[in-house]
C-alpha cells in the first residue's frame, strides 16, 4: 500500500500572478495505514486562502495522527471538532475570510478506508474489475458550508439564513461510472451516472463515505479538489483514467502520473483553469 | 565487478552492448539525469590510471552534495577493446566510490563503439524511465587518450543514436562531452569526431597530471548540476568552459 499527493496552479491563477490555493498531504501513518488530505481555498473571498487550505490540511493531519481506531471509526461528529479546534489553532493570520476553504480527505489499510469531505470537492475508486467510479459534492450557488463558519457564529448564523428555504437540499453529490477503453478517439466508456440531493443536516458535520479495498476489489482511492472538472474541454471522467493511469507505485508516484497527465493535456492545449490537488492511496490488488 | 544487487536492476541489449539499470518500480524521484561517465582504459592510460579512478570518486563526492543530488543517476563504464560496465544507472545516493577500482589497462580504443554504446545505453533507459512517467534528460562523457583504431560502429551510427533520442522525445535532451586526456597528437582527429557526430562539446583537458585530473572531475560534476537544473525546461544545458 502506498500513498502521494500533488497539486498545481491553475491558469486562472498564474495569470493575475496569485498564488495556488490548493494543498494537498499524503503519508504512511503507520505500516498498513495512509492518510491523504486535500484543500482548496476560497478565490472569491479575495483573502490569503491559500493559507487557509495549508492549516486545514495540516489541521486534518494532526488530528488523524492523535486519533486511534479503525477508518469507518474515524471521522464522527467529534472529529470534526476536533478538526474546528485545531484548524483555529492553525490559523496565524487574523482575518476570518482567510480560512473560507474545503477538505476532502481519508484514512486507509488494506480492509477499511473512509473519506471525509468538508465543503466541495472529489473522490475517485479504480476497481480490480476495470471500472472507475467519480464522486464530486457541489454545493447550490458553488458556495459550499465551510468549516470556518464553526469557528465564526456570526458567519454560521449568516450561512444557514442564506439556505432556501423551499429548497432544503443545497448540496449535490453527483457520481459517474466508466472504465478506460484504451481507444484513443474515445477514451472512456460512461458505464452509468447519478446524482442526488442531500440536506444540509447531512454535511454540516462533514459526510463521510466508508469502504472495504480488499473486499469490493478497490485498487486504488483519489481524492481531490473541484478543479478535476476544469481542466479545459477535458470531462471528469477523461481526466481521472489519465491521473488512475499508475505506472508504478514507489515513492512519487502521484507526481509523476500527474505531471506526465497534464503534459499530455497541455500538449493538446488543455490545461488546468482551476487549482487542481490529490492525494491517492494504492491497494494494489488481492492476492 | 559486481557493485548492486541484480534483483534491484534491468539488464538490457542494445546492439551488441548491454547495460544495466536500477528497476523503475524502485526509483522514487519525479525525474532524473542519468550520467554515463565513460572512460578509456587502453595501455597508453596505464601510468595515469589511479588518477582517473580518483576523478571518478571526486564526480561522486562533488554531486552527492550537489542540491538536485537526489535526481541524479549515474553508470560507469571502462572501454579498450571492449566496453565494459563497472557499474549501471544508479541513483547517486547508493554510490559508493571507494568501490571502484583501478582496472587492467590493455587493448585497443574502440572509441566509436565506447560511444555509441553509451548514447543507446542512455536512450533505451531513458525509454524505460518515460515509460514509468519519468522526466529525463542525460548527459554522457566520453574520456580517451587517443583516437579510434578498432570500431564496428561509425561516426554515423553515433550521430543518428543521438538524433534519435531527442527526436523519438525518449529524453529531453543529450549532451555528450568527448574528453581528452594526454591526447595532443590526437586533438585534430577528436575535434573531427565531436564535430562529424553531432557531439555536444571537446574539451582538451592538457596532460594527466593531478590539477588537470581534478579540474576534469570538477568539470563533469559542474556539468552534471547544470544538465540537471535544465530538466523540465524542455532543453539542454549550455556547454561550460573547462
Amino acid at each position: 500500500m502506498q500513498a502521494d499527493n500533488y497539486f498545481t496552479i491553475g491558469t486562472s491563477h498564474l495569470k493575475d500572478g496569485s498564488p495556488c490555493e490548493d494543498y494537498s498531504l499524503a503519508e504512511e501513518l503507520r505500516p498498513g495505514l495512509v492518510l491523504g488530505v486535500v484543500s482548496d481555498g476560497c478565490s472569491g473571498a479575495n483573502a490569503y486562502t491559500d493559507v487557509g487550505a495549508r492549516a486545514l490540511s495540516f489541521a486534518f493531519r494532526k488530528v488523524v495522527h492523535d486519533c486511534r481506531g479503525l477508518p469507518d471509526g474515524w471521522f464522527d461528529v467529534a472529529f470534526t471538532q476536533r478538526l474546528s479546534d485545531q484548524f483555529r489553532a492553525n490559523s496565524y493570520t487574523d482575518a476570518p475570510n482567510d480560512q473560507f476553504a474545503t477538505a476532502v480527505g481519508f484514512v486507509a489499510t488494506l480492509d477499511n478506508a473512509a473519506v471525509y469531505v468538508f465543503g466541495d470537492g472529489a473522490y475517485a475508486l479504480r476497481f480490480a474489475d476495470g471500472r472507475n467510479r467519480l464522486v464530486w459534492f457541489e454545493w447550490d450557488n458553488n458556495a459550499p458550508y465551510y468549516l470556518n463558519y464553526k469557528l465564526y457564529p456570526s458567519l454560521d448564523e449568516e450561512f444557514r439564513a442564506s439556505l432556501n428555504p423551499v429548497r432544503p437540499e443545497p448540496l449535490l453529490e453527483a457520481w459517474t461510472d466508466f472504465r478506460v477503453t484504451g481507444i484513443a478517439d474515445n477514451p472512456v466508456e460512461i458505464l452509468a451516472e447519478g446524482s442526488r440531493r442531500l440536506q444540509f443536516s447531512a454535511a454540516e458535520h462533514g459526510l463521510v463515505r466508508v469502504f472495504r479495498p480488499q473486499d469490493d476489489g478497490i485498487e486504488a482511492l483519489a481524492v481531490l479538489t473541484d478543479g478535476i472538472n476544469r481542466i479545459g474541454d477535458i470531462s471528469g471522467p477523461r481526466a481521472m483514467a489519465e491521473f488512475f493511469a499508475y505506472k508504478n507505485f514507489h515513492g512519487n508516484f502521484v507526481k509523476r502520473r500527474m505531471l506526465r497527465a497534464l503534459e499530455q493535456f497541455a500538449a493538446s492545449g488543455q490545461r488546468p483553469q482551476d487549482d487542481l490537488a490529490i492525494a491517492s492511496v494504492w491497494f494494489g490488488r488481492k492476492e | 565487478m559486481k557493485l548492486f544487487n541484480d534483483q534491484e536492476m534491468i539488464q538490457k541489449n542494445v546492439g551488441n552492448f548491454s547495460f544495466s539499470g536500477v528497476r523503475p518500480e524502485k526509483l522514487g524521484a519525479t525525474e532524473y539525469t542519468i550520467v554515463n561517465v565513460i572512460t578509456d582504459k587502453t595501455g597508453s592510460v596505464a601510468q595515469f590510471a589511479a588518477l582517473l579512478v580518483e576523478m571518478k570518486r571526486t564526480v561522486v563526492a562533488a554531486c552527492k552534495k550537489d542540491p538536485r543530488a537526489e535526481f541524479l543517476m549515474l553508470r560507469n563504464v571502462w572501454f579498450n577493446t571492449a566496453v565494459e560496465e563497472e557499474h549501471g544507472f544508479v541513483e547517486l545516493a547508493n554510490i559508493d566510490p571507494a568501490q571502484f577500482q583501478q582496472p587492467d589497462c590493455n587493448g585497443l580504443t574502440a572509441l566509436y563503439d565506447a560511444t555509441y554504446a553509451s548514447i543507446a545505453s542512455a536512450n533505451e533507459y531513458a525509454k524505460t524511465l518515460r515509460d514509468n512517467d519519468f522526466g529525463v534528460n542525460a548527459v554522457t562523457f566520453i574520456i580517451t587518450d587517443g583516437d579510434d583504431n578498432n570500431s564496428a560502429h561509425t561516426v554515423a551510427d553515433i550521430k543518428a543514436e543521438l538524433a534519435r533520442g531527442v527526436q523519438q522525445e525518449l529524453l529531453e535532451s543529450s549532451n555528450v562531452i568527448l574528453i581528452g586526456i594526454n591526447a595532443q597528437q590526437y586533438l585534430k582527429q577528436l575535434e573531427a569526431f565531436k564535430k562529424d557526430a553531432g557531439l555536444t562539446q571537446f574539451v582538451d583537458a592538457g596532460d594527466a597530471t593531478p590539477q588537470n585530473l581534478a579540474r576534469i572531475a570538477n568539470f563533469v560534476s559542474k556539468s552534471i548540476s547544470s544538465q540537471s537544473q535544465a530538466l523540465g525546461t524542455g532543453g539542454a544545458s549550455q556547454a561550460l568552459t573547462f
